[in-house]
């Protein structure tokens, strides 16, 4: 006690100009702990003054966030065990690839292709049928699914350009006559609805003189390869 | 007796003026506050040792606040923690000018 009164006299003895200026900090000081304690105390408070209700309301909402993010790792996790497991049989690997080796081939008509489909044959004695009405055509089929599709044996791929000049029609440079037999391979059930719609192509076509069109569903249909030249072009 | 004075002016001042801080800024205010604090037994300190300057007292109190919020600030951008740097440097010498402000305390001759 002794020591202490001496130590506050001590600092009392200190210049004035001391004892502002440390008063000033201290100060300061001051008002900033009571606004820092009251902030702090605002901010922890939010969750002490939410009435009960609105506390499970948030509970339960982080509860179902909880769930989802579950399921989700799950699935992640299902996920990384199938590509893992994918990965270590390359086997499954090449025969998935190849599988999508075949699919890319018969869509860029690189091999020959036959399965259930439908044939359409559109007499034309007139010659009142230009390239557009063929591309109508092959635009229908294409709708209903058809996988692949030819016309007077010549296959008709995504590269393929149906072309007129004067009265003769070309696909890929060869011509063809009516009438025209058009093959595709697919369901033929979805083309043939995808044909007769009403006010579809066939309407449309079977209006003009000298057209009709025939259509037939087939179990099996053989479509050869693209044009041999369109290959060795390569 | 002025900065004790000063300090409960000071308290009373915040009760009062009831300043309203949006919470993202606490941290700057926490560490405003421990600014203060070292300044305060620094200058208690220098005084102690009879070698008080106002000039550099209040120029380091303001210059020593600016860098911590500058580096809290910093942090924030980075997403560092860089306001722990602040923290313990402010900590460190606390405690440093405490223990010396105790052996002023006790070593007599300096005040007597």
């Amino acid at each position: 006690m002794k020591y202490f009164r001496s130590f506050v006299i001590a600092l009392n003895n200190q210049g004035k100009r001391t004892q502002i200026a440390i008063a000033a900090v201290t100060m300061l000081l001051g008002i900033l702990i009571v606004t820092q304690l009251r902030v702090h105390q605002s901010a922890t408070q939010a969750l002490q003054n939410a009435t009960e209700s609105d506390l499970i309301q948030i509970v339960s909402k982080l509860d179902s966030e909880i769930n989802t993010l579950r399921v989700e790792a799950a699935d992640l996790r299902l996920q990384l065990f199938k590509i893992e497991q994918a990965s270590s049989s390359s086997a499954e690997v090449m025969s998935e690839s190849s599988k999508n080796l075949n699919n890319l081939k018969i869509i860029a008509g690189l091999t020959a292709v036959h399965g259930p489909g439908i044939r359409v044959l559109v007499t034309d004695e007139d010659i009142t049928l230009n390239a557009y009405d063929l591309v109508d055509v092959v635009t229908e089929l294409r709708v209903g699914g058809a996988e692949a599709i030819s016309i007077n044996g010549v296959r008709v791929t995504a590269g393929t350009g149906i072309s007129q000049t004067d009265d003769a029609v070309y696909v890929d440079q060869k011509q063809v006559t009516p009438p025209f037999e058009v093959l595709a391979i697919g369901n033929s059930e979805v083309m043939h609805d995808a044909l007769v719609l009403p006010g579809g192509i066939r309407d449309k076509l079977g209006s003009l003189s000298g057209v009709s069109l025939y259509i037939t569903k087939e179990a099996d249909i053989k479509i050869s390869t693209a044009v041999a030249k369109r290959m060795s072009n390569k | 007796m002025l900065p004790l004075i000063g300090l409960l002016v000071g308290i009373a001042l915040g009760i009062v003026l009831n300043i309203p801080i949006p919470f993202v800024y606490s941290k700057y205010l926490g560490i405003a506050v421990l600014a203060a604090l070292d300044s305060a037994i620094g200058g208690l300190r220098a005084s102690l040792e009879m070698k008080f300057n106002d000039k550099l007292f209040f120029t380091g109190f303001f210059s020593n606040t600016l860098l911590a919020a500058f580096i809290v600030f910093l942090g924030d951008r980075l997403g560092i923690d860089l306001y722990l740097a602040a923290v313990v440097a402010f900590g460190v010498r606390l405690f440093q000018n405490l223990a010396l402000v105790r052996r002023h305390y006790f070593q007599k001759r300096h005040w007597e």
